[in-house]
């Protein structure tokens, strides 16, 4: 590696240490040697070679514009001080203020009443500590809330390649107004809800789209009702408050209503009692913590008889309508602090365009002034023309520290640590014993279920690419996704491109040379699987959700995630000797003696697991009985229903290998085939039903099913069960009889599904049409044209 | 407003301490006569029921969610519920018949059972089919009631909205196949949501319609082939050759009801209006008492109310060659919409409960109760029958004499249109003056004699200031609705 002269500039603020200078020069620099030069911005100056420059490169600071409409804060003068314009902070001030963004103007904001508190709540929650400081997080001084809360929910649009949190609208301006709370506040709060009250006509079950029309009142009332209503029918009714929920815990709410009713906590749909009909009662339920909460109640009424009442219970609270005391309605205004008005001179608005010019604010913030641009850029010295010695930054600035040299490349592993610290991975996540969050910032996180620190601190990322598939990985960091829904902290989405390159780093660094190998496959291993997983087993459902129901004790990680999230090897390992591979984990050691039995159920599991969608439901599972999401667990579910553009007389079968079928029983044939979920009963019991039912889950085929040669009607004469509950459908072609019968067959990573046609009198004639989207084989060639004389029959494979 | 000293005043002994509490009698109620006994079901059972069989101390229930629940020891304290069959199409009624349990799905009539006795059912057989179906919600299909010639009965309720697989023929019909299935006979036209369909001990089988459009109130009549029940929504297929049911032609609205029973070809007058609100809503299944089950009222219907809740009685005569007959209040209080009635052991009637998709008084949505006759007989009308000036009043106990005058029952009545819109307020509703009464010598019944009498009419007769001659005592309800289409000669 050839070392060329570097320069270590430490962070003051970054090491704590205000004397810290390395005596002595360093051949290799250290990962926080090198993650000072990155925080330093030492690179948007000073390249390094093309290599070097990628990796310590950060994500540009906010547009100059943006922070030109803060330059009339107390902080404005010093920040300058500190960024290369010592002694010329007056001229680049009245500069800034030439920029359009200097005189937008600011706006004040109406929030809901409680949001300051929701907001603060919301930052201690979320570790917001972890990356800014106490600073960072007071804004009130030099910006309004629109902004705020805009950047919040999309910051990639004010500086591109920010990560971000996937914040709600309601919590986005929660905590703007946190952010932003020693503004001046005007207005009173009250109790009760606020409400809309729009006249439209109502077509159907639906919310109406209100947004755009005027309410044609607006008021607070105590009681959320149809009293607030001028008119008998057709309107609709919106209702918001924060709610004050006085206890941790499971809160239930109920609306009951004729028409539709929604209720949302916090902008989770928490009760969906859609539909035009008599008053109807739905429940919903969400874990809440004690403290504010926003509100959104939504009624319809279309013609008829006209009513809504909305409950709530939870610790403490028997059920009762949510009472007027309980919710707070007022609107909260922000005011921005005024703008000084003055007009900058002309003269020091060139001079400062010049300084800003040769302190080069470009290499780090966007400058959108034409004039700017057209002024010579000043030189820039390489890395390694910088020689070596004490860091003197001509200009001003908090950086201080040593000269170095910096090599050509990183190494992996390396790359990957200084890439954590620049992309605040290690702010909140420990790897290697390095990082994780302050203990400040972690007494301030909330515990959703009883599972230790696991249940609340974002997850340890030591040999992270060992355990975790790279695809899974890719994803978490792509779009933030969470596997864990009982840690409250959330995980930022960085993107694809950033996602894959960390994908492949954690898997070169922590499993290179690492063979995963997948049990072998068997139906057996499969049903053994199933039945250790359930409560006549190990019981992992005592504490793991699967396919997102419950658990039957603290809402553990979903089994069904796990085989397209670990990888095989980690799965072994980590039931073994869970204990050995993470300190205090609540995962219990269920294999003791490590021998072939416990070598076999362990991979019984996981074959199990690796159905996917196809995975049974282990025994014990407890659905969800509100929910008319047809479950089969034991025997298959058969349903009669009208299924889409199929006809109004066709049975359904949901098996327990969560592979699924469906006949039409007008003209009896084969129609639909699919995985993973069975059936939304809702369309056929839910009220006056009768909806087109169309299935859950995954890989839907529509199948076009063998025709008869010589024709005639095909006629259902009717039905058989077998003893395990599948349909036998008995089907007469004028004086010629067969039987269809379907079953599911579990094979490796899928399903099949299983159909054998019986000819019970006279004699058939049939020909499967081709297929692109699915394969029909008999005895594994693809099926065609078939004769059956009576008493014999064909085995017909199904496979997508 | 009650001033405090009024207040204190109720609480004050009424009588001097020395003579002890006053015995006071509790006014009679229906509870005094008939309990209400409900059916303690696991949470897994949701028993939207659509049709019931009683074996001993098994009930069979079939659902609205297409399954068919077993339920041991239905009678007693502990019933067990285990899922007999599923995957059916909306059975609203179950028979037993040699052995089999039949139901209607919305488009067969099935019939099944299981070989294997290991308590689930194992094989289904399509008894008849043919009547195809739109894809509509309403497209329900009642039944089956066996008529006196073993051939089975059908009612197709019409659709309500849209019809994604095309619009179907025959709804709105009641249909008859043969006892040995294959096939089926349309043979009446014009019903709207004929929600309850069984069989009189004559064999004749009977229907109740619920009000809506062409159906100005919810109605009770017999089914006689080639008859037009007025809801002209499924006439198009009296052109088809299988109908027994001459084509109405265009049915005009607004029709008076007895001029729109001279007019349209072979419509059919209800022989019992059951009045809105006056006696339940939205009448579902119907049985006759033939064993005495409800002390004195043997011989009459008792219908439940998929609305109220409740269960009225009916009862019938035959004048100028058809039935006709009146209704009454009996029981209210169950604790859902009553779309099934059954008999049970001595003194009890089943009530199969649902009310989904349309609502209900009580507080479920679903389950099974029953009413058990407690053995006391009321104080009650016990029927109304027409004499040829008036009426005929027939009471369970003796009325008394001495109280008894013209002003004792008052009377009203009126009539309906037959018309497009959803049901039809009382039309032309008038007060009549009793002018003569005679009282039996017996104090069982009473002939009265009304002023003003006309056919094609309900005449309410409410017997305000009948007393019994032992004690005083009011009737329990004392009111009755008859429908006076045709007058003894």
């Amino acid at each position: 590696m050839r070392v060329s002269s570097y320069l270590w500039l430490l962070l003051l603020a970054a090491c704590g240490d205000a004397g810290a200078v390395t005596s002595e020069p360093v051949a290799e620099p250290s990962a926080a040697e090198l993650a000072a030069v990155q925080q330093g911005r030492c690179i948007a100056c000073h390249s390094a070679g093309e290599a070097i420059d990628r990796e310590l490169t950060v994500a540009p600071g906010l547009p100059l514009n943006v922070l030109a409409g803060r330059v009339d804060s107390a902080k404005a003068m010093p920040a300058l001080t500190d960024h290369y314009c010592s002694g010329n902070e007056g001229d680049v001030r009245s500069w800034l203020q030439s920029l359009p963004g200097a005189s937008a103007e600011r706006a004040s904001k109406e929030v809901a009443g409680a949001s300051i508190e929701r907001g603060e709540q919301l930052v201690r929650e979320l570790a917001c500590a972890a990356c800014h400081t106490p600073e960072d997080l007071d804004l009130s001084a030099s910006t309004d809330h629109a902004y705020v809360s805009g950047f919040l929910q999309k910051p990639g649009e004010v500086v591109p390649g920010l990560s971000h949190l996937a914040l709600g609208g309601s919590e986005a301006d929660a905590i703007a107004a946190f952010l932003l709370r020693d503004q001046k506040q005007e207005g009173a709060r009250s109790a009760g809800f606020g409400y809309s009250y729009y006249e439209l006509k109502i077509p159907n079950g639906d919310w109406p789209d209100v947004s755009g029309l005027k309410p044609s009142a607006r008021g607070v009332t105590d009681v959320m009702s149809t009293a607030v209503a001028t008119r008998k029918t057709q309107y609709a009714i919106e209702f918001t408050a924060t709610l004050d929920v006085p206890a941790d815990g499971d809160w239930r709410f109920a609306t009951r209503s004729d028409d539709g009713s929604w209720l949302w906590i916090d902008d989770v749909l928490v009760v969906d009692n859609a539909g035009m009909k008599p008053p109807t009662r739905k429940d919903g339920s969400r874990r809440l913590s004690k403290g504010p909460h926003q509100l959104r109640v939504a009624y319809t009424q279309g013609g008829g008889g006209a009513a809504l009442k909305v409950f709530w219970s939870g610790p403490g609270v028997d059920e009762q309508e949510i009472p007027g005391a309980s919710a707070e309605t007022s609107v909260l205004r922000l005011v921005p602090p005024e703008r000084a008005t003055t007009p900058p001179a002309a003269d020091a608005v060139a001079r400062g365009r010049r300084a800003a010019r040769a302190a080069r604010c470009d290499a780090c913030h966007e400058v959108a002034d034409p004039e700017f641009h057209e002024l010579p850029p000043p030189p820039a010295q390489a890395w390694s023309a910088l020689g070596t010695g004490p860091c003197d930054v001509a200009g001003g600035s908090t950086l201080r520290g040593e000269v170095g040299a910096l090599p050509d490349d990183l190494s992996t592993a390396m790359r990957l640590r200084v890439s954590m610290v620049r992309d605040g991975c290690t702010s909140c996540h420990v790897r290697d014993g390095e990082g994780g969050l302050p203990a400040a910032v972690v007494e301030q996180l909330r515990e959703v279920e009883d599972i230790g620190e696991e249940g609340k601190l974002p997850p340890d990322l030591s040999a992270v690419g060992r355990r975790l598939r790279p695809e899974w990985l890719s994803r978490v960091i792509a779009d933030g996704h969470k596997s864990r829904d009982y840690v409250v902290m959330r995980m930022p989405a960085y993107g694809p491109e950033k996602a894959q390159e960390y994908a492949a780093w954690f898997a070169e660094v922590d499993a290179a040379g690492v063979e995963d190998t997948e049990p072998a496959f068997s139906e057996e291993a499969v049903e053994r699987g199933r039945m250790l997983a359930g409560t006549g087993g190990r019981n992992c459902i005592s504490c793991h959700q699967m396919f997102g129901h419950d658990s039957l004790g603290p809402q553990g990680m979903d089994l069904a995630l796990q085989h397209e999230r670990l990888r095989p090897g980690w799965f072994r390992d980590w039931l073994l000797r869970p204990t050995e591979l993470r300190k205090n984990t609540r995962m219990p050691s269920l294999w003791l003696n490590r021998d072939e039995q416990d070598y076999a159920d362990v991979d019984a599991i996981w074959t199990w697991l690796s159905l996917g969608s196809n995975a049974p439901l282990p025994l014990g599972i407890a659905v969800d009985a509100s929910s008319l999401v047809l479950e089969p667990i034991e025997r298959p579910i058969l349903h009669g229903a009208f299924l889409k553009d199929v006809s109004a007389r066709c049975l359904a079968v949901g098996t327990p290998a969560r592979t699924h079928y469906a006949y039409d029983l007008v003209d009896p044939r084969l129609v639909w085939i699919w995985r993973g979920q069975f059936l939304d009963a809702r369309g056929t019991w839910h009220g006056r039903a009768g909806q087109l039912v169309t299935p859950l889950g995954d890989d839907w085929q529509v199948v076009e099913d063998f025709a008869i040669e010589g024709g005639g009607e095909r006629r259902l004469f009717g039905q058989g069960r077998t003893e395990d509950g599948y349909p036998v459908l008995r089907v007469a072609v004028g004086e010629h009889r067969y039987e269809d019968e379907t079953r599911p067959r579990l094979v490796s990573a899928g399903s099949r599904l299983v159909r054998t046609l019986r000819c019970t009198k006279g004699e058939l004639v049939i020909q499967f049409p081709e297929s692109e989207s699915y394969q029909v084989t008999v005895g594994g060639a693809p099926a065609g044209r078939h004769e059956l004389a009576a008493g014999q029959e064909l085995e017909v494979v199904y496979q997508w | 407003m009650v001033s405090t000293l009024a207040l204190i005043a109720l609480f004050l002994p009424q009588e001097p301490a020395s003579e002890g509490p006053v015995q006071k009698q509790p006014k009679p109620n229906e509870a005094t006569f008939v309990e209400i006994v409900d059916v303690p079901l696991p949470a897994d059972c949701v028993l939207e029921v659509g049709g019931l069989v009683l074996q001993g101390d098994t009930m069979f229930a079939a659902t609205r969610r297409g399954e068919i629940w077993r339920i041991d020891g239905v009678n007693g304290d502990a019933p067990k519920a285990t899922l007999w069959a599923e995957g059916l199409m909306e059975p609203l009624g179950l028979i037993e018949r040699d052995g089999w349990l039949y139901c209607a799905q919305r488009a067969e009539l099935s019939r099944m059972r299981d070989t294997n006795g290991d308590g689930r059912m194992d094989e289904l057989e399509t008894v008849a089919d043919g009547w195809p179906i739109s894809g509509n919600y309403h497209e329900y299909c009642f039944g089956p009631t066996v008529a006196g010639d073993g051939s089975f009965w059908l009612t197709l309720n019409k659709p309500f909205g849209g019809e994604p697989f095309g619009k179907a023929p025959w709804r709105g019909w009641a249909i008859r196949i043969p006892a040995d299935g294959g096939s089926f006979e349309p043979v009446c036209a014009g019903l709207r949501s004929p929600a309850g369909v069984g069989t009189a001990p004559d064999g004749v089988v009977w229907y109740t319609d619920n009000q809506g459009e062409w159906c100005a109130n919810s109605k009770f009549t017999p089914l006689q082939p080639g008859e037009f029940h007025g809801h002209p929504h499924g006439i198009e297929s009296c052109k088809l050759p299988e109908s027994k049911v001459e084509h109405p032609g265009e049915v005009p609205s607004g029709l008076r009801m007895a001029e729109a029973a001279a007019k349209i070809p072979n419509f059919t007058l209800p022989a019992v209006w059951i009045p809105y609100d006056k006696c339940g809503r939205s009448p579902g299944d119907f049985v006759w008492d033939t064993a005495g089950n409800f002390g004195p009222f043997q011989g009459q219907v008792f219908c439940g109310d998929q609305f109220s809740s409740e269960v009225f009685r009916m009862s019938l005569e035959v004048v100028g060659g058809r039935w006709q007959g009146a209704c009454y209040p009996f029981r209210r209080g169950l604790k859902s919409g009553i779309t099934r009635v059954l008999w049970g052991e001595k003194g009890t009637l089943w009530c199969g409960l649902t009310n989904r998709g349309w609502g209900s008084r009580g507080d479920s949505s679903e389950g099974l109760q029953r009413l058990v006759w407690k053995g006391e007989t009321p104080f009650e009308l016990l029927e109304i029958t027409a004499t040829k000036q008036g009426f005929r009043l027939a009471f369970t106990a003796p009325v008394d004499a001495a109280s008894f005058s013209a002003e004792s029952v008052a009377v009203k009545s009126w009539t309906y249109d037959h018309h497009s819109s959803y049901g039809c307020p009382p039309r032309d509703t008038r007060p009549h003056a009793v002018t003569a009464f005679a009282l039996a010598a017996d104090g069982l019944s009473a002939e009265v004699t009304i002023a003003d009498l006309e056919l094609c009419r309900v005449y309410e007769l409410d017997c305000v200031g009948v007393r019994s001659a032992k004690g005083g005592a009011e009737l329990l309800h004392g009111v009755g609705y008859y429908t006076r289409n045709r007058a003894p000669e």
